[in-house]
């Protein structure tokens, strides 16, 4: 399961890269787009401000125009009306020139060119005013006596709104330059995010696509995991199931041959009585006769000869007993149903009492105690188990003290049996719950079953047990059980 | 017990030492019928449901049964005999090793009389042989003048 999740993540790992790749050129370029968008709109506004500066100069021209026009009128008025009147109407207008002169020379003040033309235009605007207040400028035909300042001032405003006129062409062109550059780069900028965005919708739905694709092969692999865990539990059980009916059949089969050698010992045994028997009469009757031998063989050697095989048969019967009687418990079918562990121990603690008399030893239950949902039964037995053991294998110097305790902790019951007893030596921890296995000095009656027994009933019920002691000291059994049994699947 | 008519014992039982324990059991407890002994299930049928000298034609007997033959299942003799109408009164006794529950009410239903555990024990053995010749001694077999 491994891989694929590396792999998932070298592809996120890539992915984050191409969009993070998109995004940083988007990005750059957006900046760039900006950048140039604000240069060009500065620009733009530099080329409005001089084209307006080129209108204003235009107007300054028309207006130096008008007043020269203004000036050679008020010079051609007739004779009669020079003196006061006519320097009253002439006031006005030459001051109107000066004005215009002196605004265009402020505004041409960034062009040389213009500049030298104002120094020339200003020059002739003077001649044109005192020419015109000396009154004496026209003859009668209207020719010139000199050369009329009015019509130099007209040239050079000719020249000077040709220049300007010039100077607002380029500046409008270069405006129109401007706005069809700012057009190019908002098209450039629209073009650019689009595609952006395209680039990144598609990675992301490529991407998503993946994603799903990994997730669902992960829910496949998921589905194939439980279809190989649900198989290995079946075939784990028939397995189990399997061991369980070698077990009965073997004990089964080896009953039947121990039937024949305990019975025909038994026969054994009545004929070695009958020679026991004949030996006696003939004791008495004729003691010459009898063979030292012979006594021998009927009153030890036979004796002794069925006495190992009688006990050693009766042990071997134990021992399949006890394999059939697992083999069966684990055909049982369990029936869970609540049980008060207290009322439970209390009845376990009656079967006990002969048993503690003998020793003079005291079981304590410590109530009160949980109630557990499992398999009524094999919680007797486990605890029956243990309660025994605890008894029958007591310290030599004193009597049995046990306590039984039951409490809950989160989905389980604790059940622990603690007693002051012999204890077991750490090495043989594992060992006691194995079947025909035992620790400590052989001197008590037992195959070495009981452990074992609970131990397979506790998994059979979902739980373990463990084993806490100290040689000399005690030992203590803890039983930890689910308290919601949940039978396995019926298959 | 003895008589023309008396009660033929049928033992059908594969291991030789089982039935002649059996046997002397049987014979200690008082019970000196004729015992026909079967090691295997095919031919103990044969012998009761078509043999001329058979149950069949030859008045009463009672079986011994044993579950564990080597052709065939104990049960299956037993649904045969208990199948038969001619036959089906007649008392089957099962001796054998297996003390399992539910084979033993499998065994009632289908009909048996006695269901006996063999005791590896030889003494408790012997005690329930004696105590199947006391119950022969007692019972009525149909048909038999016991």
């Amino acid at each position: 399961m491994a891989e694929p999740e590396q792999v998932t993540e070298q592809e996120r790992r890539a992915l984050r890269g191409t969009i993070t790749r998109f995004l940083t050129v988007g990005l750059v370029a957006l900046v760039g787009i900006v950048a140039s968008g604000g240069v060009l709109m500065s620009m733009n506004q530099r080329q409005i401000e001089l084209i307006g500066h080129s209108y204003q100069v235009e107007r300054e021209i028309a207006n130096i125009r008008l007043a020269v026009a203004r000036l050679v009128a008020v010079s051609r008025e007739p004779h009669g009306r020079k003196g006061p009147s006519a320097l009253l109407a002439r006031a006005p207008v030459e001051a109107g020139l000066s004005l215009a002169t002196e605004r265009l020379s402020d505004l041409s003040r960034d062009n040389p060119r213009q500049q030298a033309r104002i120094v020339m235009l200003t020059d002739a605007a003077r001649k044109a005013e005192r020419n015109a207040s000396a009154g004496a400028v026209l003859d009668d035909t209207g020719g010139y006596l000199s050369p009329d300042p009015t019509v130099l001032v007209n040239r050079l405003c000719d020249v000077m709104a040709a220049e300007e006129s010039r100077l607002l062409d380029l500046r409008i062109a270069r405006l129109r330059d401007i706005d069809n550059g700012l057009y190019v780069i908002l098209g450039l900028a629209g073009v650019l995010l689009a595609v952006v965005g395209a680039l990144i919708f598609t990675t992301l739905r490529s991407y998503t696509r993946e994603l799903s694709a990994s997730h669902e092969a992960l829910h496949e692999a998921n589905e194939g995991l439980e279809a190989a865990v649900q198989e290995r539990t079946a075939e784990l059980k028939r397995a189990n199931a399997e061991i369980q009916r070698f077990a009965y059949i073997v004990s089964h089969d080896l009953h039947s041959p121990l039937v024949n050698i305990l019975g025909f010992t038994s026969e054994l045994e009545a004929a070695n009585a009958v020679l026991h028997a004949a030996l006696d009469k003939a004791r008495t009757e004729r003691p010459d006769s009898i063979d030292p031998t012979t006594c021998v063989v009927i009153e030890e050697d036979m004796p002794e000869a069925i006495h190992f095989i009688r006990s050693s048969s009766a042990k071997m019967d134990r021992l399949i007993n006890a394999i059939l009687e697992l083999s069966r418990l684990g055909h049982r079918t369990l029936r869970p149903q609540w049980i008060e562990l207290g009322t439970l121990c209390h009845a376990v603690a009656d079967t006990m009492q002969v048993r503690l008399a003998e020793s003079g030893g005291e079981l304590v239950l410590d109530e009160p105690m949980p109630e557990i949902l499992s398999d009524r039964l094999s919680i007797e037995q486990i605890i029956a188990n243990l309660v025994e053991n605890a008894i029958k294998y007591a310290h030599r110097d004193r009597p049995p003290h046990v306590r039984v305790t039951a409490r809950r902790s989160g989905p389980d019951v604790v059940i622990e049996v603690a007693d002051n007893g012999r204890g077991i030596s750490e090495k043989d921890h594992d060992r006691v719950f194995d079947l025909f296995r035992r620790s400590g000095p052989q001197d008590r009656e037992g195959e070495g079953i009981g452990l074992a027994h609970v131990r397979g009933l506790a998994h059979r019920l979902g739980g373990t047990v463990a084993l806490r002691s100290k040689p000399g000291v005690g030992s203590t059994f803890t039983v930890t059980l689910p308290v919601h049994y949940q039978a396995a699947d019926p298959s | 017990m003895t008589g023309e008519r008396s009660v033929t014992i049928i033992m059908i039982e594969d291991d030789e030492g089982h039935a002649r324990l059996i046997e002397k059991n049987v014979r200690r407890a008082g019970i000196h019928n004729r015992i026909v002994h079967f090691t295997d299930g095919t031919t103990a049928l044969d012998h009761i449901l078509h043999d001329e000298a058979g149950p069949r034609r030859n008045g009463p007997a009672l079986i011994l049964l044993d579950l564990n033959l080597p052709d065939m299942s104990g049960t299956e003799i037993l649904a045969r005999i208990k199948a038969d109408e001619d036959l089906r009164r007649m008392p089957v006794v099962i001796l054998t090793t297996t003390d399992d529950r539910h084979e033993i009410e499998r065994c009632y239903d289908l009909g048996c009389n006695v269901y006996i555990t063999k005791p590896v024990n030889y003494e408790n053995f012997a005690t329930a042989i004696l105590q199947l010749g006391l119950f022969l001694s007692v019972i009525q077999i149909p048909g038999s003048a016991l």
